[in-house]
């Protein structure tokens, strides 16, 4: 009995002991969360980098989804060389609502309005924070909210508005606004930032962040896309008043990594090839020769997208044949042709048709053989682009030959002649076309979007693609529409079945 | 000492007394008992309790048998009549009466031990926190004996428990060595984690398997346990009997009960077995000659010029054949070793265990080691002690074979037959695909490497306060800490191109301790009788883990974190814990053994909810009826010997769900939260995100059980015969929330909104009997199952997981329907003529494509016409068991089937169409697609070859990848020998207590109609299961083996 005693009172003791109050009221040690964040400025700023972060996927501002695969190779200017299907379905403009590449666009614009609504909702809440740093932090995020938007309603019309934070117990199936709602929503986003904004800002550490050049920039093109032309000329003549740009006199270098930050970027989406490139893109994977020697494509080449015959056969060209284009010269090379930088590499006459079906490739992103993800930027908008935009708003306005100033501006650079100032209006809304056209390829300007926007789309297919008759256009309903919509996601509907599908496309059901 | 030896007489009652002998010692005034107990083979055995009475003065006393199962009792006093009883886990417990002893006379007793098969109802059942015996159990539980698990040679328990348990569908969810299983008991209740938990002698395991780096495969959590070591496995299938277990009963409890040291001197066994696995069906793929036809006319069709280098294909002849060199026959071994053994107050049992296996695919194996340790210990009379310790060891290489993009499995489906083994992917973008490469290389680059340390135990103490009372406390800790290597060198090769070598190591390090109190107390007056336990418990658990990065290696013989460039390294690590704190109780209560009643509650607590939601009640009832002890049964007891009806209600609930789900979680530091800024040579930006929206109500999730059951024993228990059936209801499902896109989450939020009901009858039917030595034990058991979504609570079905690489999803959940069936359009035939086309229907067709059937017929193909094509979950599951023995010879046959099933072929999407999804380039496919459609040629079961796929003949989830997934497998085949005990005895002396031979076989016979590799397709996800994706094939084995017993 003398054990008995001895014992119980040992298990008693853990019994007791295993039993305490906060035993059960544990905090996650690995992750922050609503009840401890958006306390400091540095939870706030860092709130804001996510924001920017969703401009980094190839879905949403890396240049691939949108500019590549619909802009370009719908036009028909790059081709998809692979044939692999759901680029073909772009390609083809079979344009069907399950595409991968167009839902992918889709979630991941949403996911960056998603993060946006956050930090202006949490940040416009705090109370401890500065209120200069606080309205900055804001303008960032509607900027971001704006271009997001933009990008939205520029592909699919009237989506669903969401400008507040939602969390498990919203109303989370939002049906779809109008268009000029939307529009209505980006001009306010961009307004607002652009009230705020620096013109640069003052410390390096933050190039690369958005600016009122940049807000006023997408505020130009929202214009645009309403035929707010007047509206659209101030605001462009306000980005020139800015003083804070110019065209580079080398086309070329306005891409190069060395000469990031230069001044005929407006915005671009910022990699870095910093910690084994887990901030870096894969432009340069996407362009370069497939199955080149590493030593010039580092990490691999696919060759997604080179450019069309048709493209290239654009060109201005001298008595000898010879392109003059020096845009053609900085930016693609052809058989025959030296890397510009990677000069060991000359296209080979006969070129394998792994490295490219057409005998081109385009060299814009494609500069160094990177072993991790690529530091190249993502040009997003350019000075070149806002002349050529102001051109056209000076051009709706009647002042034709100001507008041709603008292009001549382009031209210049490109070492082609001066065109006339004499132009006729729609002969100066051709010359401003065929400048875009030549100036963007693999940018998310100069195609599909913007001849869409102004109704030209179809009459360029028409005129350009040698592939036109295999369209079919007669059996594809969407195509007749006016702007031409991307199909609404079919994984958009599957959960939120408020949604209306566009015009011309088989409905939900 | 003399004894005599037994001789083997009269059968029909293979259990019985054999001899009785006066002996010639002087008279004394008290007389001497002894005696002999063997198993039914005549090996002795040790270990075995002998408990005689004197029924007329209750006189009462017991011993065990010794090492070679004798014993004694000295002094008793001489009179009676004398009953003596004998028992022992796993044998038939036997009671001889009627003796009278004379005085100073030796009684000689020889005694057969029958091994005890299911339905025996004096066979002791584990259940939680307590046992109890058959015959008095008023829930569904099944039980498998260690010896039937050993007659399986299996790296992991699970795998041997196939086909034995009505109602538990085990199904292995890849071939590789030592893969895991998916164990499913009674249904699919979620759309969540549905393992069962594993209770080990009383500690609660984590049932988290362990993941070879790069590979897509598992390995089984629970194969740190060596099947050798195991005494029985009960499963704890209806919620009454799991609602004990509180909060983590749902999905079942299946504990694990291991052998421990018995009285008697020192038994030492070793057993030993070698054989080899391989693929028992290898689908044929296009040889050369036939892949060159093929593509010519895929290009020629697509208007394509074709592959100059395949222009003639008969010169090719028939080419290399990849899936002969990516398998081959694969050796294993193993062997164990144990000693055990014990006095009245001392038993203690010490096993080490070694096993090998090769991979049927190259560079897969899987090592273990296994050490196991066990003590009781018995101090006084009221106070015991206990424990155990046990350690395993186990080291993998994986690969990634399962994955459809880049797995060797399927990149040697996909190679070409014109190239042969060494060569590379390589050459024009049009013919060879950028995303092949040489699944040989492959496999001899990468290094993948796992090494798992766990060790795991409990010491209790237990005190008898006064007669029935007991408290009982005990401490458990488990500690789980693996460590994997994932190697991958620099190399060019054709397109595949790894421009620096990497590797990557990862250290995780899991441990929980687990203390248990309880106090219980059984008494027994009249015809009544009450047992009740109360209890608590509490569980801690921490996980961390730590991994790095290095890259770009000076040289690649030295393949350590310590040889990369060091400004190439990464790091990264996290950690977290939880808590669970529980109180339980439960009382059991009988009259006359007949009525039976058991009521149980339980209270649980978790860190991993909120304040709205953070404890929980789980009750329980049951009851049961012993009909057969009714005195109007009793003309007919030489008929019915026993039957029970038994009834249970309970409920029991699921946490299986990421922890702080109640919280919105922000991440912070990942690459795809942060952003670069600044000039030059940017630097990173750290960015922050809320990753899941929170849900403060965010609970378990809650299955209530319904079971009627009924047991019955026939002719003396020769034939038995249980059934059941039962309702299962889950409510509150944990659902990942279908969310708008337009909500733009990053992850979606948990929420409790669905109901699933699962429903079934299951039976066990069996016949034992001996007729002049040959002693043979039939069973068989069928289980029906019937899976419904009843309601989904969220609104919007959910899409299940997308095929890797292509847009295609193959499962849907929604109400009314199976969990995860397959839903997509039906594939009328093949378009034979462009005129045939419907251009509305399906604008993108052309002649050879496939017609989908517009099931609304509004003249247009939308989701509407997505419908049911097959569900991943059987109607029925069976399983027949047989075992015949004849003097030392045994055979057992196990044939275990599934049936209602379907498979969804995902792999038609590269085999068939011979496209690596929608990428540039051809690949191999299946011979097959010999018969596919060409003009003119009347086929509709397939399309025509072609680049581009404009209609979606792949891309388009449809009844064509249906096949029917229903299988029969003899399972497993043993013949053995057991030297009888004579001959040993002669031969080798006292050496050795019994040998055994045997040869087996594993997976001899498969009838199937499934043309893929196997029809075996477990999952650990039920969104996503019965999709065979090119999962590690399940192997045939062939193994002999020897047990030796010291």
């Amino acid at each position: 009995m003398k054990l008995v005693t001895r014992y119980i009172p040992v298990l008693l003791v853990i019994f007791i002991a295993s039993c305490g109050k906060k035993y059960l009221d544990l905090q996650p040690t690995d992750v922050l969360t609503n009840a401890n964040f958006f306390k400091t400025e540095s939870d706030a700023q860092s709130a804001l980098i996510g924001v920017y972060a969703q401009l980094q996927p190839e879905a949403t501002f890396g240049n691939l989804i949108d500019a590549a695969n619909m802009d370009w190779t719908m036009s028909g200017d790059l081709y998809e060389q692979d044939q692999n299907t759901p680029r073909v379905q772009l390609e083809m403009l079979s344009l069907p609502a399950d595409n991968t590449y167009t839902t992918q666009l889709y979630a991941g614009l949403y996911q960056g309005i998603s993060r946006a609504n956050v930090v202006i909702d949490r940040v416009g809440e705090m109370e401890n924070l500065a209120a200069q740093a606080k309205a900055s932090i804001i303008a960032q995020a509607k900027y971001l909210r704006g271009i997001y938007y933009y990008k939205l309603v520029n592909y699919f019309g009237g989506v669903s508005l969401v400008t507040t934070e939602l969390n498990a117990s919203s109303k989370l199936d939002v049906p779809r606004a109008t268009a000029a709602e939307v529009w209505k929503q980006i001009e306010t986003d961009l307004n607002d930032a652009a009230a705020v904004l620096p013109v640069t800002w003052p410390g390096t550490a933050d190039l690369g962040r958005a600016t009122k050049g940049a807000a006023l920039a997408f505020l130009v093109k929202a214009y645009l896309w309403q035929q707010k032309w007047d509206a659209a000329l101030t605001a462009s003549e306000q980005i020139v008043a800015l003083k804070a740009y110019d065209l580079l006199p080398d086309f070329r270098s306005v891409f190069l990594k060395a000469n990031e930050h230069n001044k005929e970027i407006v915005f671009a989406t910022q990699y870095s090839s910093v910690n084994n490139g887990s901030e870096g893109g894969a432009l340069d994977t996407r362009s370069g020769p497939r199955g080149a020697p590493a030593q010039y494509i580092g990490r691999g080449a696919n060759s997604n997208f080179v450019p069309q015959t048709a493209w290239i056969n654009a060109f201005e060209r001298d008595l000898t044949g010879r392109i003059k284009d020096k845009r053609y010269w900085g930016v693609i090379i052809g058989p025959g042709e030296a890397h510009q930088e990677m000069t060991g590499f000359v296209m080979p006459l006969t070129f394998p048709n792994s490295y490219t079906k057409t005998g081109y490739i385009v060299t814009k992103y494609w500069q160094e053989a990177s072993l991790v993800g690529s530091g190249i930027n993502a040009p997003i908008l350019r000075y070149a682009e806002v002349l050529l935009n102001y051109a056209e708003a000076l051009n709706e306005m009647n002042r034709s030959s100001d507008a041709m100033k603008q292009v001549n501006l382009l031209r210049k650079r490109a070492g082609l002649e001066d065109l006339s100032l004499a132009l006729a209006k729609d002969k100066v809304l051709d010359a401003i076309f065929y400048e875009r056209r030549m100036e963007f390829v693999w940018e998310p300007a100069g195609a599909f979007s913007d001849l869409n926007h102004r109704g030209r789309f179809m009459d360029f297919i028409k005129a350009n693609r040698v592939d036109y008759d295999k369209i079919q256009v007669d059996t594809k309903p969407w195509l007749k529409q006016q702007p031409i919509l991307i199909p609404i996601p079919q994984g958009a509907w599957d959960v939120n079945k408020s949604l209306v599908q566009n015009p011309g496309y088989p409905p939900f059901k | 000492m003399r004894f005599k030896v037994f001789r083997s007489g009269m059968a029909l009652i293979a259990l019985s007394i054999l001899f009785v002998s006066p002996a010639t010692l002087k008279a004394q005034t008290t007389s001497l008992v002894k005696g002999k107990v063997q198993n039914s083979t005549g090996s002795p055995l040790a270990g075995v309790s002998v408990v005689i009475r004197n029924t007329k003065d209750n006189f009462t006393t017991g011993t065990s048998t010794d090492s070679i199962g004798m014993f004694t009792f000295s002094n008793i006093a001489p009179g009676g009549p004398y009953s003596f009883s004998f028992s022992s886990i796993g044998y038939d417990g036997q009671t001889f009466s009627g003796y009278t002893i004379q005085p100073g006379i030796t009684l000689s007793l020889a005694v057969k031990m029958v091994e005890s098969a299911n339905a025996s109802l004096d066979q002791v059942v584990v259940v939680g926190y307590g046992t109890k015996r058959k015959r008095d159990l008023t829930g569904s539980v099944s039980s498998v004996s260690g010896g039937e698990l050993q007659k399986v040679p299996s790296s992991n328990f699970t795998a041997a428990m196939q086909g034995k348990v009505p109602g538990v569908f085990i199904s292995q969810t890849s071939g590789a060595p030592g893969g895991a299983s998916s164990v499913r008991i009674r249904g699919v209740g979620t759309t969540g984690n549905n393992q069962p938990l594993y209770v080990v002698d009383g500690v609660l395991m984590g049932g988290d398997g362990m993941s070879v780096p790069g590979s897509s495969y598992n390995i089984d959590p629970l194969s740190i346990i060596n099947p050798n070591d195991i005494e029985s496995v009960d499963v704890l299938k209806d919620a009454a009997s799991a609602a004990i277990y509180g909060s983590r009963g749902a999905n079942g409890v299946i504990l694990v009960t291991t052998k421990r040291g018995k009285e008697g001197g020192g038994t030492v066994t070793l057993n030993a077995s070698t054989g080899f696995a391989q693929l028992w069906q290898k689908p044929a793929f296009l040889n050369a000659e036939e892949f060159a036809t093929m593509a010519n006319e895929l290009y020629v069709n697509s208007g394509l010029t074709p592959n100059p280098q395949w222009a003639n294909p008969k010169s090719l002849g028939e080419g290399s054949n990849m899936i002969d060199e990516v398998f081959h026959d694969a050796p294993f071994q193993n062997y164990d070793f144990s000693v055990s053994g014990g006095t009245k107050s001392l038993k203690a049992r010490l096993s080490l265990g070694y096993n090998d296996q090769m991979g049927t695919m190259i560079e897969t194996w899987y090592k273990r080691y296994t050490g196991r340790a066990t003590i009781d210990l018995k101090v006084g009379s009221r106070l015991n002690f206990g424990g155990s310790l046990a350690f395993a060891s186990t080291e993998s290489k994986g690969q990634n074979s399962d994955a459809m993009q880049g797995g060797i499995f399927n990149l040697a489906q996909q190679f070409f037959p014109t190239l042969n083994r060494d060569s590379n992917y390589f050459g024009d973008g049009l013919y060879y695909t950028k995303d092949g490469d040489n699944p040989i290389l492959r496999a001899n680059t990468i290094d993948n490497k796992l090494n798992n340390s766990r060790i795991y135990g409990n010491v209790f103490g237990e005190l008898e306060i006064i007669s029935g009372l007991k408290f009982r406390s005990s401490l458990g800790i488990d500690g789980n800490f693996t460590r994997t290597s994932s190697w991958q060198g620099k190399l060019q090769r054709g397109f595949y191109i790894v421009p620096r070598a990497t590797l990557s190591e990862n250290y995780d390090n899991r441990f929980n301790w687990l203390l248990d109190n309880t106090l219980s107390y059984s008494k027994k007056f009249g015809g009544h009788s009450l047992s009740a336990v109360i209890g608590q418990t509490s569980q801690k658990f921490r996980y961390n883990w730590i991994s790095a990065t290095g890259n770009d290696y000076l040289s690649e013989e030295l393949q350590v974190i310590n040889a990369s460039d060091v400004s190439l390294r990464n790091t990264s690590g996290s950690n977290s814990n939880s808590t669970l704190a529980s109180y339980f109780g439960r009382i059991d209560y009988s009259l006359n053994g007949m009525y039976l009643l058991s009521a149980s509650l339980r209270r649980d607590g978790s860190s991993n909810f909120g304040p709205n939601n953070k404890w929980g009640y789980f009750p329980a009832v049951s009851a049961g009826w012993r009909i057969s002890e009714e005195s109007f049964m009793a003309p007919l007891r030489h008929i019915i010997s026993d039957f029970k009806f038994r009834g249970s209600w309970g409920r029991v609930g699921n946490d299986n769900i990421p922890a702080f789900g109640y919280l919105s979680t922000i991440r912070s530091g990942t690459a795809v939260d942060n952003y670069t800024l600044g000039p030059g040579n940017q630097t990173i930006a750290i960015g922050s995100t809320i990753v899941r929206p929170g849900n403060p109500d965010l609970k378990w999730e809650t299955t209530e059980q319904i079971d009627i059951g009924a047991d019955v024993s026939f002719f003396e228990d020769k034939l038995y015969l249980t059934a059941d059936y039962y309702k299962k209801t889950t409510v509150g499902m944990l659902i990942s929330l279908p969310v708008s896109l337009e909500a733009g989450f990053q992850n979606s939020p948990t929420v409790n909104g669905g109901r699933v009901e699962n429903k079934g009858w299951e039976f066990l039917l069996g016949y034992r009997t001996s007729i002049n030595g040959f002693r043979f034990n039939l069973s068989g058991n069928i289980a029906t199952l019937s899976n419904k979504v009843t309601s989904l609570g969220v609104g919007q079905p959910i899409v299940g997981p997308t095929l890797p690489g292509s847009s295609m999803t193959m499962t849907y959940t929604k109400e009314g329907e199976p969990i995860g069936y397959f839903r997509g359009y039906v594939v009328d035939g093949v378009y034979q003529v462009d005129a045939d086309i419907n251009k509305k229907l399906q604008p993108n067709a052309i002649a050879g494509d496939f017609i989908y059937h517009d099931v609304n017929s509004d003249g247009v193909l939308t989701d509407a016409d997505k419908v049911k094509i097959g569900k991943p979950w059987p109607d029925f599951t069976y399983g027949l068991n047989a075992d015949f023995s004849y003097k030392g010879f045994d055979l057992n046959v196990m044939f275990q089937g599934v049936s209602g099933s379907q498979i969804y072929r995902a792999n038609k999407v590269t085999n068939y169409q011979m496209k690596y999804f929608n990428g540039n380039g051809i690949i191999n496919g299946v011979k097959d697609i010999l018969n596919h459609w060409t003009p003119g040629s009347g086929v509709n079961d397939q399309p025509g070859l072609k680049y581009t796929d404009a209609n979606g003949n792949y891309s388009n989830a449809s009844s064509f990848f249906v096949e029917d997934g229903d299988f029969l497998r003899l399972r497993n085949l043993v013949i053995g020998y057991n030297i009888p005990f004579d001959v040993l005895r002669r031969v080798t002396g006292n050496a050795f207590k019994s040998v055994r031979v045997y040869v087996n076989a594993q997976n001899l016979v498969t009838f199937t109609s499934y043309k893929g590799f196997d029809p075996e397709i477990g999952s650990t996800n039920p969104m996503n299961s019965g999709i065979d994706t090119g999962i590690y094939p399940q192997p045939r084995t062939y193994s002999g083996g020897i047990s030796l017993n010291f």
